[in-house]
């Protein structure tokens, strides 16, 4: 069985709250989704903004933050793991600080892909039962997964960066990695409101921003991050 | 016949320098303990030959394959540390199942029974004691056969047959393979080793074999049921007379010589361990 696969493992098994939060939070991000098909179509006289697409970008934001917090338990892992000696075990039978990373961040990635493509289907099988536009389908499950899939491993490889590089070994930086992705999908919540007519297009350069920054950052906490930051 | 070869290395965290230009080579199968007072550098040492920290000078090769930046070379060698590195939320036998997936193998069963551990396979880490937490943590390190073992303080915590058992477990490893062995146990070290390597302040101060030791002291304490201190000036402490001798091969003539005189002996001990005077 592959690294990663055993950590996704044992992140759940770690803490079934977070979990159970996400599916909570999965709900309620498919009802007001849900909300959206069943208003009709507001005319631009009475309120400046589609409340269908609103909705629609409102459910992308939601679906992301969902993402983030399932796979937390995996950062959480990564935390205590360093804490108690295992990466340090790790290390020392061959693996690289690298492959550690690699291994952790594919398993948020695969929890985050899990929740995210049940909270599409969950949508889509709400949209299609309320009959709401189908056209913006594709639009918001794609916009949904490169968000979603974008912040969560920005923010696993930045919660894994402080946690590995701040200076006292007992600092509580980690969480800051959470704060600063869900910043990153914030903009997907006013959005619609501040610029309807291009929202979709913000909201994919948002998530282009996500992965740029993902990327960056896992290419830095590579180069950055030396075998003894693993130490407990 | 494996060979471990330090050169001019220098390691340390943060850029903070705790070893200095440490020289060694390790051909020999056997135990080398190494001590050292707290913060001396042993663990450093560990991690530097283990590949974790870089050699900031120097270099670190196994069987002339540099260590830090081969994974395959790296994987011939295990390293126990002072901290237990076990998942706590496991139990026993899924923290064994656990380490051997992730080596890829493991004789899970060979290391239940050499460390007594049927008893403990269901239960929690997090609900062992200290002791059983470390002998779970001494089980993964022998999952596989490897060429160099790495053990820091591998006995502490532990009561005296498991410590008994890991001792003989490691002394029938050391016939073809190196055991490095930290301890703060001056009786143990003396009990296992065959070499001493003594660090102080990140640079090493003595290697070589344990019965090579120059000693300055040989304290030995006499029990008798005749006044010693009369016939010989000893000091009496503790229940024994205590006498200072220029070498061990006087023990003998001494006893020799209190026989003759008349004195009943019933027990002459050596008072201190002759690691101890390395700390002074």
């Amino acid at each position: 069985m592959g690294m990663s696969r055993i950590i996704l493992r044992r992140s759940v098994n770690l803490s079934k709250t977070y979990l159970v939060i996400s599916a909570f939070m999965a709900l309620m991000a498919i009802g007001l989704s849900s909300l959206g098909f069943m208003t009709p179509s507001t005319p631009e006289s009475e309120i400046p903004f589609d409340l269908q697409t609103y909705f629609s970008i409102f459910f992308i934001g939601l679906a992301s933050m969902t993402a983030i917090l399932a796979s937390t338990p995996v950062l959480l892992l990564f935390v205590y793991d360093k804490n108690n000696g295992v990466l340090e075990y790790l290390l020392s039978v061959g693996k690289t600080q690298s492959l550690l990373f690699r291994s952790y961040l594919q398993a948020a990635l695969t929890i985050a892909g899990i929740v995210i493509a049940i909270e599409i289907l969950g949508n889509a099988a709400m949209m299609l039962f309320f009959h709401g536009s189908t056209a913006l389908l594709p639009m918001i499950a794609g916009l949904t997964i490169v968000l979603g899939l974008a912040a969560v491993s920005f923010t696993t490889v930045l919660m894994m960066a402080f946690s590995s590089l701040q200076k006292q070994r007992v600092g509580a930086n980690q969480p800051l990695g959470i704060g600063l992705g869900v910043v990153l999908i914030l903009p997907s919540f006013f959005i619609p409101v501040i610029a309807p007519s291009y929202a979709f297009v913000m909201v994919f350069l948002n998530a282009a921003i996500a992965i740029a920054l993902g990327v960056i950052m896992f290419l830095l906490a590579g180069r950055l991050v030396k075998r003894e930051k693993l130490l407990p | 016949m494996h060979t471990l070869e330090l050169s001019g290395v220098s390691s340390g965290y943060s850029g903070k320098e705790v070893l200095h230009d440490i020289k060694l080579t390790l051909t020999a199968p056997s135990i080398y303990v190494v001590v050292g007072p707290n913060g001396a550098g042993k663990t450093t040492l560990f991690r530097t030959i283990c590949g974790i920290l870089e050699s900031n000078g120097g270099s670190v090769r196994f069987d002339g394959e540099d260590v830090f930046n081969s994974s395959e070379t790296r994987r011939r060698m295990i390293y126990l540390s002072h901290l237990n590195a076990l998942p706590e939320e496991m139990t026993v036998l899924e923290s064994l199942r656990f380490f051997s997936e992730i080596e890829g193998g493991g004789d899970i069963d060979r290391v239940v029974h050499a460390l007594g551990l049927e008893p403990l396979l269901s239960k929690k880490i997090s609900d062992l004691s200290q002791g059983q937490k470390k002998r779970a943590s001494i089980a993964k390190v022998f999952l596989r056969d490897r060429d160099l073992y790495l053990l820091d303080e591998p006995t502490s915590n532990v009561d005296p047959k498991v410590s008994r058992e890991i001792r003989e477990y490691l002394l029938d490893l050391s016939k073809d393979r190196i055991v490095m062995y930290s301890s703060h146990n001056l009786y143990e070290a003396r009990e296992i080793g065959t070499y001493l390597i003594l660090i102080k302040d990140g640079t090493i101060k003595f290697f070589d074999k344990i019965t090579n030791l120059q000693r300055t002291k040989h304290r030995y304490g006499i029990k008798s049921t005749s006044d010693l201190t009369k016939m010989i000036g000893a000091e009496f402490s503790n229940g024994y007379y205590i006498v200072n001798l220029n070498a061990p091969e006087e023990a003998g003539v001494l006893v020799k010589q209190l026989v003759d005189e008349g004195a009943v002996v019933t027990e002459m001990r050596e008072l201190d361990n002759p690691l101890e005077e390395l700390f002074e």
